[in-house]
């Protein structure tokens, strides 16, 4: 690949995830760009690890990652919310009995600037920097259609709007690149027009790039202009929706063998993974 | 009347207040109840309970002992309860705070002919002005704290309990030593030191020492306080809670961790100065394992992860510890069996019946009855 | 430098008390992943036991039929403690525990309401003060009983997934109730435990060695092989199972409840045959499990918790290494060598004397 990766907001250079003897990803190579990535493929096809590899959970064997060009290995894993890559989790990761607004602040934790001791004696710029973040966590939920429920306890709330809160704390993080893990999964309708009415807003402001990992082919067809799709660690098949939804490897690999590549009858039904 | 910060559409960015007194609420308690125990000793109400009335010397002793333990408790709170961290060398640095201001606040070694010789180890020290070594101790006890954290960067639960359990049974063996290792630092072994009284204002040496322990409560109390109700607590929430998703936050937990160590060393410290001040000698054995298991069971049985849990621990521990001081066996056979009884029943201790009873069916159910009554 | 022989031999005598105490240990935590700070105190009660058995001016039985017996007690008590106590907080039945409360309240009641048996800070409420006749007092312990065992079982939290830390705080108190207990029913004052082979010494050269030193030694590495053994057997093998994937291993049909039994009723029999030997060499008192529970988990420590022969080795590492530094150098430095083994082997190698890296998940 001769491609300019500082370009790219996300890079995957033939990357190569081994545990043990078992190869979980091998020579996976996608240039993200701004806008909705669909990452898509059976269970165990190795998507979540890609998002462990960016987070710096799990250790490439070989090939790399870079963001805007920087290799990410280079980067300890809490440095690299600070260079601009945040991301959601499949069971949200949340304070239960903290308040939503508590949660949202933690993705505020690397634009802070004051430090323990300001802290501790309550000084003018603790209380200032406090309120200014507060207020930006406010402007988030409001966007996502939480304000009412900013101060009720996070336990309190329905998965659904969990999810949505957690989407809020990646995005206050001030994102370049925001990898999200089945974001839909859990969501009514309702939740779901108004997740994506945000994202899109920050996708056009922005340029965000948006990583998503989804089971509901649907939504991911209808969201994403390109589509990668994984299989037992290899990329399979990359495009658009309608080149990958018809690509025989793709079908195989959901379905199994014998289904004939003109048949869209059943598309809608196919996410039976 | 405060203004109400809100985002541009309006939104409240804290959570809504009852204005006036009702919002003052919890401000309003930890003044009323301090102010309360700052009167107790020319007010003994409790009179009635032995153990704690403040007209003898005896009630006053034990009410210091009781803010002492959960002065040494509100920081073992902050660091197991609230960061989530076994951290169980807290008997080490209490030991500390109490050797190192007996040590350094002790009169210098009298050499003169008429001084008794066999006491005079128990007795000397570097002779610094007491209120000076507080804040020397407090912080050395932190820095201390913190080396003791460093395994939890790699250790999780149990196994940094056990390093943690180790550092501290060290500390104590060291400030036991023979003098041949350790000349100069003045310990006396494993006999102990006398401890010189400080006195406020010429209040008595058990007024002074009460105050020093009530004082010392207050701190760690408005310390935990300050803390834990804005950044910090939501960090150290989150390493709890949440400490798979900290690094993409960009929180390093290990760093909070040792935080959380070094600020809990700091008020074990405090209270071990506090404490030593009213035991009067310190030595060893007071400092053995003994110390972490009471501590422990001042903790679990307040409430881990209550502002008002080690207050509540520490009151029933030392009711329970004078009540059968005559009769050892049962006292430990109690302590025993109430950690058991604890951990088995109420395992977030006494504070939380409030919210178990609150949370329970039946109490929700009369809920809902009202307020379909009130519409 | 016969002393050092002689310091090494004392060193390999307490290493096989404290490898043995940490192989207790080790069963126990792979099976049933109950850290038991109580694993001495437990010994030392069965030590108690077959000393009281065997002492001619106790129960005086032959010395043999004695230790067997002490040996038998020790390993039921074990189970008996898993089944009582620990199966409450481990996701299975909290019953047995709630009869057991229920019962031995009731039966402390009996002598509380009689006399003014209750504790002072609970008789100023109204009709707690005691002081009621014989059958009231009965009458009013047996009405206790199914109200203590109401709430014990509303109450008492059935927990799936228990964390280390409250299990951890269960044994310790419950280290403290077995320690007054003993002092209660056995006294304060160290015994001397006379075995077949007390005082009787011989000589290699100028070096002067107990039998009782080498009985010591021997048996710790008896049973250390015999556990060995053990696990290469039909139940040893379930053992591990459960141990290295417990789910796997139920759907396999493996019951987790009788595993556990199994590996506390051995537990308890290693530790108990651990603290009589150290009784029959040294002395029998009260304090002994106090300072040898840590020792144990250093020695597990040193073996990553996980492996039998690494836990051995490690209480031996220790034992010679607290000895020999004792000896040569100071003895105010004998009470911080384990402690300063076990720091160190934590810093650098967590994962101890073993080759499987169990080290802090990602």
């Amino acid at each position: 690949m001769s491609s300019d990766t500082s370009t790219f907001p996300l890079s995957l250079e033939d990357l190569h995830v081994s545990f043990g003897g078992n190869r979980v990803l091998e020579g996976v190579d996608i240039n993200f760009v701004p806008g909705f990535n669909g990452l898509i493929g059976p269970n165990g096809a190795g998507k979540t690890t890609i998002f462990n590899v960016l987070s710096g959970y799990v250790k490439a064997s070989r090939g790399a990652a870079l963001l805007q060009g920087k290799n990410l290995s280079d980067l300890k894993p809490t440095d690299r919310v600070s260079n601009g890559i945040a991301r959601t989790f499949q069971s949200p990761k949340l304070i239960l009995d903290a308040t939503v607004m508590e949660n949202v602040l933690l993705g505020m934790h690397h634009r802070f600037k004051h430090g323990h001791v300001t802290e501790l004696l309550r000084l003018p710029n603790h209380r200032n920097e406090e309120d200014q973040a507060r207020e930006v966590c406010m402007d988030m939920l409001e966007e996502f259609g939480l304000a009412e429920d900013a101060h009720k306890e996070t336990g309190d709330l329905s998965l659904g709007s969990q999810k949505i809160v957690e989407v809020c704390r990646a995005l206050v993080a001030e994102p370049k690149v925001l990898l999200l893990d089945e974001p839909a999964a859990g969501l009514g309708a309702d939740d779901v027009t108004i997740l994506l009415k945000g994202l899109r807003k920050f996708v056009e402001e922005q340029g965000l790039c948006l990583v998503i990992i989804e089971h509901d082919l649907e939504l991911v067809t209808s969201l994403c202009p390109i589509i990668y799709v994984l299989h037992f660690g290899r990329i399979i098949s990359e495009g658009s929706p309608e080149v990958i939804t018809s690509d025989p490897t793709v079908i195989e690999a959901y379905l199994g063998k014998g289904y004939a590549p003109d048949n869209n009858d059943g598309q809608g039904e196919t996410d039976a993974i | 009347m405060a203004q109400i910060k809100t985002n541009s559409s309006g939104y409240p960015l804290y959570p809504p207040k009852p204005s006036g007194i009702k919002g003052q609420q919890k401000l309003l308690t930890a003044i009323a109840a301090f102010g309360f125990l700052a009167f107790l000793p020319w007010i003994p109400i409790f009179g009635w309970i032995t153990i704690f009335d403040t007209g003898t010397n005896y009630g006053l002793g034990n009410l210091a002992f009781v803010f002492a333990y959960a002065a040494a408790g509100i920081g073992f709170n902050l660091l197991i309860g609230y960061s989530g961290t076994l951290g169980l060398a807290h008997a080490g640095l209490f030991a500390i705070g109490a050797y190192g201001s007996a040590i350094l606040s002790a009169p210098p070694e009298c050499l003169e002919p008429t001084c008794e010789t066999i006491i005079r180890p128990a007795v000397s020290g570097y002779g610094w002005p007491f209120l000076l070594t507080i804040p020397i101790v407090c912080f050395f006890a932190a820095i201390v704290g913190v080396v003791v954290g460093f395994p939890a960067a790699r250790l999780k639960g149990f196994y940094l309990a056990i390093a943690t359990l180790a550092l501290g049974e060290l500390i104590i063996k060291l400030i036991s030593l023979d003098e041949k290792l350790w000349s100069g630092l003045k310990t006396n072994g494993g006999t102990g030191k006398q401890v010189q009284i400080f006195e406020f204002f010429g209040s008595g040496q058990l007024k002074s020492a009460y105050f020093l322990s009530l004082g010392s409560l207050l701190i760690t109390f408005v310390g935990y306080v300050i803390y834990t109700e804005n950044r910090l607590g939501r960090t150290l929430k989150s390493v709890r809670d949440i400490e798979i998703a900290t690094g993409p936050l960009g929180i390093s937990s290990t760093y909070y961790k040792l935080i959380a160590f070094g600020l809990s060393g700091f008020a074990a410290a405090l209270a071990g100065v506090a404490w030593a001040q009213n035991s009067a000698f310190v030595n060893p054995s007071s400092f053995k394992t003994r110390l972490l298991v009471f501590l422990l069971v001042v903790l679990i049985l307040g409430g881990l992860g209550k502002l008002w849990g080690p207050l509540i621990g520490a009151v029933i521990f030392v009711y329970i510890r004078q009540e059968f001081q005559d009769s050892q066996k049962l006292l430990f056979f109690l302590i025993g069996t109430a950690l058991m009884v604890a951990i088995l029943i109420l395992p977030k201790g006494v504070a939380s019946l409030p919210d178990r009873f609150n949370d329970s069916r039946w109490v929700q159910d009369l809920r809902r009855r009202f307020k379909a009554v009130k519409v | 430098m016969d002393n050092l022989i002689q310091q090494v031999v004392a060193g390999a005598e307490a290493g096989s008390y404290y490898a043995l105490i940490g192989l207790a240990i080790v069963v126990v935590m792979k099976s049933t992943d109950v850290p038991n700070f109580a694993q001495a105190e437990m010994g030392l009660l069965a030590a108690y036991m077959c000393w009281w058995l065997a002492d001619g001016d106790q129960v005086g039985w032959p010395f043999w039929f004695a230790i067997l017996v002490g040996l038998l007690f020790a390993t039921v008590f074990g189970a008996a403690v898993q089944f009582f106590l620990i199966r409450p907080l481990t996701g299975l039945s909290n019953q047995p525990l709630a009869v057991l409360a229920s019962l031995s309240l009731g039966w402390v009641l009996i002598d509380g309401f009689q006399d003014n048996g209750l504790p002072g800070f609970i008789d100023w409420i109204p009709g707690l003060g005691g002081g009621y006749p014989y059958g009231v007092a009965v009458t009013l312990a047996i009405l206790s009983v199914p109200l203590t065992y109401l709430i014990m079982t509303k109450w008492v939290k059935k927990m799936d997934v228990v964390d280390h830390f409250p299990l951890l705080l269960l044994t310790i108190g419950l280290t403290f109730a077995l320690g007054s207990l003993i002092e209660i029913f056995f006294g304060n004052n160290p015994q001397k435990f006379k075995t077949p082979w007390s005082g009787v010494n011989f000589d290699v050269g100028s070096t002067r060695i107990g039998w009782d030193q080498v009985v010591s030694i021997g048996m710790g590495i008896v049973i250390a092989v015999g556990l060995a053994i053990f696990f290469r057997t039909k139940w040893g093998v379930r053992m591990r199972a459960i141990a290295e994937d417990g789910t796997t291993a139920r759907l396999l049909g493996i019951n987790a409840g009788v595993i556990s039994l199994i590996a506390w009723a051995i537990g308890g029999l290693v530790a108990g045959a651990a603290m009589t030997l150290k009784a029959g060499s040294t002395v029998l008192e009260l304090g002994s499990a106090e300072g040898l529970i840590l020792k144990g988990f250093i020695a597990a420590v040193l073996g990553g918790f996980v492996s039998l022969p690494g836990t051995f080795l490690g209480g031996m590492v220790v034992g010679v290494a607290e000895a020999v530094a004792g000896g040569q150098i100071s003895t105010s430095l004998q009470p911080t060598m384990a402690l300063l083994i076990v720091v160190v082997v934590l810093f650098i190698k967590p994962e101890g004397l073993t080759r499987e890296a169990k080290l802090r998940e990602v």
